[in-house]
């Protein structure tokens, strides 16, 4: 039987320094290997959501993952979370393939890395009291002495800023959107995991409730040490929340990189295209502008030969429909790039700005 | 300035369900011209889009609706035009789009038969000249391969197509004002920048008003010409949007800016927070509305309902403490860069 208690000091744990060393395999938390999931789709396909997916998450470290829909962002957190496990590949938590574990261990490891989803009404069941609802993790994990039970849902409830006395009766349906999403932090956190993945954790949130919990989150990291994947399509929410930042297109990663590396400089053209797409509050509706998009994403079921971004990219050649551009290091620190002619810097309409190919490949 | 297109007064939409009235929309007014977009925006349950149905006539009919105020379209009273006239104005006049392409389409007729539908309700074409006339509908939302297109059923389409064939009917019978109630909401961002960017130059092609609804400042900044801030179903302040964007008075306004999540700055900046929920709207908070959650009120603010004060010429708010105005860049300066 676990016992969480065994792991670290509640709260009062000095706030981790996120980021501030430089990639160190050795100090990775989670690190996800060639990580492969496909799903049958109705008409006999078959949808690869992710491909060869591989990245690493050193502890205290906040990765953005963004992406469209049908990116795999989603397929992702829940591959690591083994929900369900990955068709192949390796997702090593603290050195521990999860994929190999037994179902009742893997059960037992589970409240070491928590989930909070995007509906927050709906993924808190309603007929539950708050109380309950943040006390199940801890009955899962076999905290057996009710008061320790009682002292950690408040502990966690305090943390997301639910004062245990006025909400531990209440139901989700007399909740807001902003309090059930705290209640969904605070199941999260009761367990003490060392990783939280957010999937999509403030879309549903409109922007000042937004900015609340995102502060809380922050605070929570600190206060927890927590390790997170913070996945959003919203790309000035993950800009403000990560260290790290990892584009997905069509169920691979085009790039990955430090924050604001990747916002002031995108090498990958989709990344490129992605930031040029997110409307700006400097933009103006007379000014003229280019046309940022080019085409639509294909289908998952047909991925487009070689580099599955060439069908819209203004700098594919040949090259790009013969070979799948591999994740590459650029040679700037943390930053790993898919594609057979980076960007030098933000693209222009007509593919300008970019350097000469890389790798000279028959 | 051009004549208004649409001058609304006062407009009250209330539902009074006896014990309790939920005031929705609670006495809003502005003015909007040809060829210009208006952008309303605000959180959930601020009262934006049963405002848009307020105007165009699409409310529940209820015996709990209570209704005021004047929505005059070029020249007569939407709100007291009988219904069959309505329906006149509906669709040929003043169109709308939703945010949920899948559920504003018939999912078992073909695109095309449905854009050949509202040709026929709203002008005399004949069958065939609709057909010819919804393939260039759909030509002209850039969709590839319009004639084929048009046979096809909407889950057959991506979202994005399926935007663009809402618009490819709304647009059928060339309104004079498009209603967009979250038009990009449920798309994709590198999707809504094709959606925006096609209604930008639809509306320039025809000189056609709009009043953009959403929740996001960036797509107003991007296609709006003035915007008006919803809070708890009033509207709190109107201006030009680069006026709004640079300087906001009512404090409202400032702190919605804050709490947006920038594209640029340095990361993990605490961002400035709007303490608790927007008010429940059978209870609104006495005086004004976001008193209670605002950092700069004063003890009238609670008592006594802010008035109107102008701010230029296009630009009012309702506030008692409202933020400075800007002092080393005048607000022509700002308004200048609009024209």
């Amino acid at each position: 039987m676990t016992a969480p208690d065994r792991r670290r000091p509640f709260p009062e744990t000095a706030p981790a320094t996120a980021a501030e060393a430089p990639a160190a395999e050795a100090d990775a938390l989670l690190e996800v290997d060639a990580l492969t999931q496909t799903f049958a789709a109705s008409g006999g396909g078959r949808v690869q959501a992710l491909s060869g997916v591989s990245f690493a998450l050193r502890r205290g470290e906040t990765l953005g993952v963004v992406g469209e829909s049908g990116s795999g962002k989603s397929t992702l957190a829940r591959a690591v979370m083994s929900l369900p496990p990955p068709e192949s590949g390796a997702v090593r938590f603290d050195g521990e393939d999860l994929t190999a574990l037994s179902p009742g261990r893997l059960r037992r490891r589970r409240s070491a890395f928590q989930m909070v989803f995007q509906d927050p009404v709906s993924s808190l069941n309603p007929a539950h009291r708050v109380h309950d609802i943040v006390e199940m993790p801890l009955r899962v994990a076999g905290v057996r002495d009710p008061a320790e039970r009682l002292r950690r849902v408040a502990e966690a409830m305090a943390a997301v800023g639910l004062s245990h006395d006025d909400f531990a009766r209440r139901r989700p349906y007399e909740l807001s959107g902003g309090q059930c999403q705290r209640v969904s932090i605070a199941r999260a956190l009761v367990s003490r995991p060392e990783l939280l993945i957010c999937d999509e954790a403030v879309s549903a949130l409109d922007v000042s409730v937004q900015a609340q919990v995102l502060n809380l989150l922050e605070d929570a990291k600190a206060a927890f040490s927590l390790t997170m994947m913070f996945i959003s399509h919203d790309l000035g929410v993950v800009r403000g929340i990560s260290d790290r930042v990892m584009v997905m297109y069509l169920g691979k990663v085009c790039e990955i990189a430090p924050t604001d590396a990747l916002y002031a400089a995108p090498r990958h053209p989709y990344t490129s295209m992605l930031l040029d797409s997110v409307p700006s509050l400097t933009a103006s509706r007379r000014a003229p502008r280019k046309a940022r998009v080019r085409g639509e994403t294909p289908s998952p079921l047909d991925v487009p030969s070689g580099c599955r971004f060439r069908t819209r990219c203004p700098a594919a050649t040949d090259l790009c429909a013969a070979q799948t551009p591999p994740l590459s290091p650029t040679g700037e620190a943390g930053r790993s790039v898919a594609c057979h002619h980076p960007l030098a810097g933000r693209l222009d309409s007509d593919g300008t700005a970019r350097t000469p190919p890389r790798r000279v490949t028959a | 300035m051009t004549a208004p297109l649409l001058q609304v007064r006062g407009l009250t939409t209330h539902f009074d369900f006896g014990r309790s009235v939920i005031k929705a929309v609670d006495g809003v007014s502005f003015d909007l011209a040809p060829g210009r977009t208006l952008g309303v925006v605000g959180e959930s349950g601020s009262g934006k889009s049963v405002l848009a149905r307020s105007i165009i006539g699409l409310l529940p009919q209820s015996r709990a609706l209570r209704t005021g105020g004047e929505a005059i379209f070029d020249g007569r009273d939407l709100r007291t035009l009988p219904e069959a006239e309505m329906r006149r104005v509906r669709g040929r006049q003043i169109a709308m789009i939703f945010q949920d392409p899948l559920t504003s389409l018939n999912p078992v007729l073909t695109v095309g038969r449905q854009i050949v539908q509202v040709l026929r309700q709203h002008t005399d074409l004949s069958v065939s000249a609709a057909k010819d006339r919804a393939v260039e509908l759909l030509a002209e939302v850039g969709i590839p391969d319009p004639k084929r297109r048009a046979e096809e059923y909407a889950h057959r389409m991506s979202g994005g197509m399926r935007q663009r064939v809402v618009i490819a009917i709304a647009l059928a019978c060339e309104p004079r004002l498009l209603i967009a109630d979250e038009p990009t909401t449920a798309l994709d961002v590198t999707v809504q920048a094709q959606v925006l960017d096609l209604l930008r130059r639809l509306q320039d092609d025809r000189d056609m008003a709009m009043i953009m609804i959403t929740h996001d400042l960036g797509v107003v900044a991007e296609s709006c010409d003035d915007v008006a801030v919803m809070y708890a179903g009033q509207v709190v302040e109107t201006a030009p949007v680069a006026e709004v964007l640079a300087a906001p008075r009512m404090r409202y306004t400032e702190a919605l800016l804050q709490a947006i999540p920038r594209m640029e700055g340095p990361s993990h900046v605490r961002l400035p927070v709007i303490p608790g929920a927007p008010p429940d709207l059978m209870r609104p908070p006495s005086g004004c509305r976001f008193a209670p959650r605002c950092a700069h009120r004063l003890d009238r603010c609670a008592a006594e309902e802010p008035p109107r004060a102008a701010a230029g010429p296009r630009h009012a708010f309702a506030c008692w403490n409202p933020a400075p105005p800007p002092v080393e860049r005048p607000l022509e300066t700002l308004a200048d860069d609009r024209a």
